[in-house]
């Protein structure tokens, strides 16, 4: 029982919040409901540029270097500078520009607050009022 | 004038990205990325992108627009500056129906095995330049084809996702063929220099498929008809071949094999493998051998002109993603791409290349 209950707390708990940042997007986003690692990982590389609802995926990053490495680690896999040189490919075969970038956490809050279609991430301290977190699954 | 200010956009954009990643407008409906590079070219005798003399005039630097002004709509352009001109190498809009189809039309890059796209992004590859055999003036591909095509990606589960590419149109081939002296009726001591040949009415596509752990497996190829002077008809021409590319956090390997087919005149087989290995995040070391074999009709092998054969070996430092020192030294037998210093005799003998810049993108 002790287990189980144990067990229903860790899925109760965003993922993101274990790996040293957290997935958000606007509080009305139900697309954004149950994504996957995976699908994440689609949304920010851009490979996943429509929310199933139809409107365009605009996934916004911050531009902490050790936040991002963390991110790109956990949601896609490698590094941040095996995701600078994805990046590098796409843009000068002319076929996708990378996720919008802010500098400050506040920024990339902002972008989430005030767009629906926005995906963004910041880390677990950030001030999350406005914004909803996403529980990504396995 | 007209230098100063190409000088002043191009000083301006490179102060830019060394500090900040790209230039982003509009809340990201306006994006201006940059490449560039620099090296130091010499050989010991021969020309071979260079000669004994050295070359340091090799800058050159890139600024690629991509412009969204409506939610399907996408603008993308690429000029490029070097020394001696400023040239259009790609200019399309592009409507994006789905992920699954996006319908391209202008000046679009060709795509072509690993790199074709990728030709002038030096922090793409671990050597300075692209391998000869498929990227120099091969006869192989373009920068660009002029026309329309439609391109788009299918995940197919598990992380595996297929990528396709179809197109029609016109390209402009960069030939070098100092084989033409072997043809009857060619005068010995007049040796041809770099030319463009123009492919018509071509159709062209290509497939990869993605697969999880980064390797990605390439088919790609074209056909159309080649332009030629009044009464030499328009003869035949088709292209393809297969590609391997890996590039993983510490090992980059690519593989590929191409051959071109232009009917009653010529053929060629070329191929390069290459292996690069980061023994620090920022150390990378790097070996690649290129061959290259072209039959003439009328006309039997074994001539230097119709081959090359090439191994390179590189030594890299990455300050980052986007800025790389590279130097590297290459031996290159046969006469294929290989040409005589100005006012020299026909080369003989094996080149030595030696290669050192810097290559950055922003």
């Amino acid at each position: 029982m002790r287990a189980l209950l144990v067990a229903l707390a860790l899925l109760a708990t965003p993922a993101a919040a274990d790996d040293g940042f957290r997935v958000v997007v606007h509080p009305s986003n139900m697309a954004a409901d149950g994504l996957t690692r995976t699908q994440i990982s689609q949304l920010f590389l851009k490979k996943t540029t429509r929310w199933a609802d139809g409107r365009r995926v605009e996934p916004v990053e911050p531009g902490d270097a050790a936040l991002r490495d963390r991110f790109c680690r956990r949601i896609h896999g490698k590094s941040a500078a095996a995701v600078k040189s994805f990046w590098n490919q796409q843009i000068f075969a002319g076929r996708e520009v990378p996720p919008l970038e802010k500098a400050a956490e506040a920024e990339v809050l902002e972008v989430v607050r005030s767009r629906p279609e926005a995906i963004g991430y910041v880390s677990p301290g950030a001030e999350l009022t406005g914004v909803k977190v996403v529980v990504a699954k396995e | 004038m007209r230098l100063t200010c190409r000088a002043a956009v191009a000083a301006g954009l490179v102060l830019h990205a060394a500090s900040a990643a790209a230039l982003t407008m509009s809340d990201g409906t306006l994006s201006i990325n940059g490449s560039g590079t620099w090296g130091y070219l010499r050989t010991d005798d021969n020309f071979y992108l260079a000669d004994s003399d050295g070359d340091y005039a090799t800058a050159g630097f890139d600024v690629a627009l991509s412009a969204r002004p409506a939610d399907q709509l996408v603008i993308t352009a690429q000029l490029g500056f070097d020394p001696d001109e400023v040239a259009l190498e790609w200019a399309f809009a592009e409507w994006r129906f789905s992920d699954l189809a996006r319908v391209r039309l202008g000046q679009v890059k060709q795509p072509l095995g690993n790199y074709m796209e990728l030709q002038f992004i030096g922090t793409a590859r671990p050597f300075y330049f692209l391998p000869t055999s498929v990227y120099g003036p091969a006869d192989i591909g373009a920068t660009s084809y002029f026309g329309a095509g439609v391109t788009g990606a299918l995940p197919c589960g598990d992380g595996y996702e297929l990528q396709y590419d179809a197109y029609g149109g016109a390209i402009e081939l960069a030939v070098f063929e100092p084989y033409e002296v072997l043809e009857e009726g060619h005068d010995p001591a007049e040796l041809p220099e770099l030319e463009e040949q123009l492919i018509e009415n071509i159709v062209g596509g290509r497939v990869s498929l993605v697969t999880p752990p980064g390797l990605v497996l390439r088919l790609s190829g074209y056909g159309g008809s080649v332009r030629k002077e009044a009464g030499e008809g328009r003869p035949a021409f088709f292209a393809g071949g297969l590609s391997a590319l890996h590039h993983g956090e510490r090992l980059w390997v690519s593989v590929e094999g191409f051959g071109f087919v232009e009917s009653g005149s010529e053929s060629q087989l070329s191929g390069y493998g290459e292996v690069a290995w980061f023994l620090t995040k920022s150390v990378q070391v790097a070996a690649r051998y290129e061959v290259t074999r072209t039959f003439l009709e009328d006309v039997s092998g074994g001539s230097p002109l119709l081959r090359h054969d090439e191994a390179g070996l590189g030594l890299n430092y990455w300050f980052n993603p986007d800025f790389v020192l590279k130097t590297s030294v290459h031996r290159a037998e046969g006469l294929r791409f290989v040409g005589p210093r100005e006012d020299a005799s026909p080369p003989s003998g094996p080149t030595l290349l030696v290669v050192a810049g810097a290559q950055f993108t922003f």
